[in-house]
């Protein structure tokens, strides 16, 4: 009897050691064994595809009008950015605060090889063809930034690379010559679809309405999406793990240190690029003052919010970090709480009696109409408010990076522990 | 991968007039298990920083197997097969144990074309050196980009070369008794497991050199002699010599063939635990001299 107390102890024990340990689509069932739900049951590379498409509302694109897909498209962008950013710094752990730059170089390379206002350069070269041109500068870009931080660590980066994205600004404001200065740069190169169009896939010749940008940058994401999830499957990936773990282990360890920074800011800065290369036809008109402090800030907040490391997470966080405050000021919103009337009646009854009874004059609440005027021009602060509630309530993000299992080839007894002394 | 012979000539190195090391000179023949022992701050750590390329000696040389290794970068003298454990364990807490070991055999993965390393020594200053690297910066950013695309891509020969890696670190995990444990994050393995993984994750660079900071740490009697029995069978099965700091005496003397005592940054002694034991000059490092006698103190001027 006393054996089975015992044994039943250590099972609970067990098993909520378990719960720790193990993945979140595994169900730690109380006698120790685990059984997985059916999401875990999926193999292993849809989860995370179904995940994607699920997130981005990929299914749902032609049930919402232009204002939601403008939301969705900026979510979209911002995700692409997150995962770029992701590598930088969820893996290799060099905090970047300066990703913006990247973003501005893509955007600009666009508008200055395609816009026809572009003082510098009199060609005008197709969205398609400068794509990976401005791929390969962000890339290059971020070899020249990483070159000379790459001695410094955490808070010494972190100022230096927020330094860089500022520089970078202040030089597109000032080479007049070249970019336009503050009056910026417009007219766009749109990316022509003439190929599909010839396929019959879409009656469009270019990619021109909130609609088919929405498409485009869903499509980036994912390719985006695919390549850093190998990577950070791979040696590379191992690789800027253990650097971001412990820098002087890593290189004790045989790594190249030097080399695999370069290539994780040069992979994160052509990522922003390509971000940049699809806004600016997006918004058509691009000016310094676009590329500010704000959107590194933005990128970062949602990589943490997220959970570093985490591709879920960023798109979790893109949906609650651009999608949210966008969705508070919209008509929808508006409606959806002028149908609480009913809630003014209810709370304005005990509001009343307060007034009644004491000389404090408690305004009644405003008629529901105002409600989602009030909302939006609070939006702010309501979103304040959610960030700090999700950092206290998941302080290592939303969806923290969980350790993937090497499920192949693994032994049966991979899943039992063993017992904890040396033997 | 054979033993390998290490050589420490007449090694010194200064922190800002602080002398860490002076003259040390050692001779670790291959296979051997050597321990190097020492009091509190003696340079032992120092001595190894300087092996594994994390310090540049002031003075003197460090060789392996004949090849001059003092002065590179550990990446590069862990390619040349010198690999360590750490003192205070240093996993890389937030992997999981057999991704540990796989960062450990990040050299030997798939058939990688290997480079012939540098001869050209590099210079005291860091500009400079990077400054002589720059005319392989585009063979590099080729590299990088081929290794990128076989990762993104997973051509046949990369998913091969990843099977074998995750083969041969479950192998190591398991030499170093940790088997099926593979998926733990390692932060999270008890602690004489964590010394088990740095081990396994050390000799999955396939040292020739494998230097051990205080292997039994923190450990009781009967892990340590587990430790002991360890290393004895790591040294055989995967050939290779081992120099091992150690404070417990237990462990020096079971393990070592032959012990070199450092004090205040110098060698103060050699030879086999029974004669080190011995030593006056070991006796005084550890416990001090006797306090000379009262006849005696009259006696001085």
């Amino acid at each position: 009897m006393h054996d089975l107390a015992v044994g039943a102890r250590a099972r609970l024990a067990l098993s909520w050691t378990r719960v720790r340990r193990t993945a979140w689509n595994q169900v730690a069932l109380p006698w120790g064994r685990l059984r997985r739900s059916t999401w875990g049951r999926l193999p292993p590379w849809v989860r995370p595809f179904l995940w994607f498409v699920l997130s981005l509302g990929v299914l749902v694109v032609p049930a919402f009008d232009d204002t939601w897909m403008r939301m969705f498209f900026l979510v979209a962008l911002y995700a692409t950015l997150g995962m770029g950013l992701n590598v930088v710094v969820g893996l290799a752990g060099l905090l970047d605060l300066g990703y913006v730059a990247f973003f501005a170089t893509g955007a600009y390379t666009v508008g200055i090889l395609g816009s026809p206002e572009s003082p510098a350069i009199d060609v005008q070269l197709a969205w398609w063809l400068i794509l990976p041109l401005a791929i390969g500068v962000g890339a290059i870009v971020g070899v020249l930034l990483g070159l000379p931080v790459l001695p410094l660590r955490g808070d010494y980066l972190a100022i230096v690379t927020l330094g860089f994205g500022e520089i970078i600004r202040i030089l597109l404001l000032n080479m007049t010559d070249k970019t336009n200065g503050s009056s910026g740069l417009f007219n766009m190169p749109r990316p022509s679809v003439e190929y599909l169009h010839d396929l019959g896939l879409t009656n469009r010749h270019v990619v021109d309405d909130v609609r088919a940008f929405y498409i485009l940058i869903v499509v980036a994401a994912f390719v985006v999406w695919f390549v850093t999830a190998r990577l950070r499957d791979s040696r590379v990936g191992r690789a800027w793990e253990a650097i971001r773990e412990d820098e002087d282990v890593a290189e004790g360890m045989g790594i190249n240190t030097t080399k695999y920074k370069l290539m994780a800011f040069s992979l994160g800065a052509s990522i922003g690029a390509l971000g940049g290369a699809i806004y600016a036809p997006f918004i058509d008109t691009i000016v310094p003052s676009t590329f500010s402090l704000l959107v590194s800030i933005n990128v970062l907040a949602l990589v943490i919010i997220g959970g570093m490391g985490s591709t879920q997470g960023v798109v979790a966080g893109a949906l609650i970090l651009i999608g949210v405050p966008e969705l508070l000021q919209f008509q929808e919103t508006k409606d959806f709480l002028e149908s609480f009337g009913w809630l003014r009646t209810v709370l304005n009854a005990p509001i009343d009696l307060v007034n009644r009874v004491t000389h404090l004059g408690i305004e009644n609440l405003p008629p529901s109409e105002e409600w989602g005027d009030r909302l939006a021009s609070y939006r702010f602060i309501v979103f304040g408010a959610l960030l700090v509630l999700v950092m206290v309530l998941r302080p290592s993000g939303l969806f923290p990076s969980r350790r993937r299992q090497l499920e192949f080839e693994a032994p049966p007894e991979a899943e039992r522990p063993q017992s904890e002394g040396i033997t | 991968m054979s033993a390998g012979t290490l050589r420490v000539a007449a090694v010194g190195i200064r922190f800002e007039g602080l002398a860490a090391l002076t003259d040390v000179s050692l001779e670790v023949p291959a296979g051997q298990i050597r321990g190097l022992i020492g009091p509190n701050g003696a340079g032992k750590t120092t001595l190894f920083n300087c092996v594994t390329g994390f310090y540049r000696p002031t003075s003197g040389q460090i060789l392996l197997d004949g090849v001059r290794i003092d002065g590179l970068s550990p990446h590069e003298v862990s390619r040349l097969g010198v690999s360590r454990t750490f003192q205070n364990i240093r996993l890389f807490a937030n992997m999981t144990a057999i991704e540990n070991v796989l960062v450990g055999g990040h050299l030997h993965f798939g058939n990688l074309p290997s480079r012939p390393l540098d001869a050209r020594r590099p210079t005291r200053g860091r500009l400079l050196a990077a400054a002589q690297r720059l005319p392989q910066a585009p063979g590099g950013a080729v590299a990088a980009l081929r290794e990128m695309a076989g990762a993104v891509v997973r051509p046949p020969a990369v998913r091969q070369a990843e099977r074998v890696a995750i083969r041969g670190a479950r192998q190591l995990l398991t030499a170093v008794g940790l088997p099926g444990r593979e998926n733990v994050i390692a932060r999270n393995l008890p602690y004489g497991d964590q010394r088990r993984l740095e081990l396994a994750r050390a000799l999955a660079t396939r040292p020739r050199l494998l230097l051990l900071d205080e292997p039994t740490a923190g450990m009781n009697p009967q892990e340590s002699a587990a430790m002991v029995g360890l290393i004895r069978r790591l040294r055989d099965e995967f050939a290779t010599t081992v120099v091992l700091i150690e404070h417990q005496m237990r462990v020096v003397m079971g393990v070592c063939e032959l012990i070199s005592v450092l004090d205040y940054g110098r060698k103060i002694s050699e030879g086999t635990p029974a004669e080190v034991q011995r030593d006056r000059l070991v006796v005084e490092a550890y416990l001090g001299t006797r306090a000379p006698a009262p006849e005696e103190q009259d006696g001085a001027p």
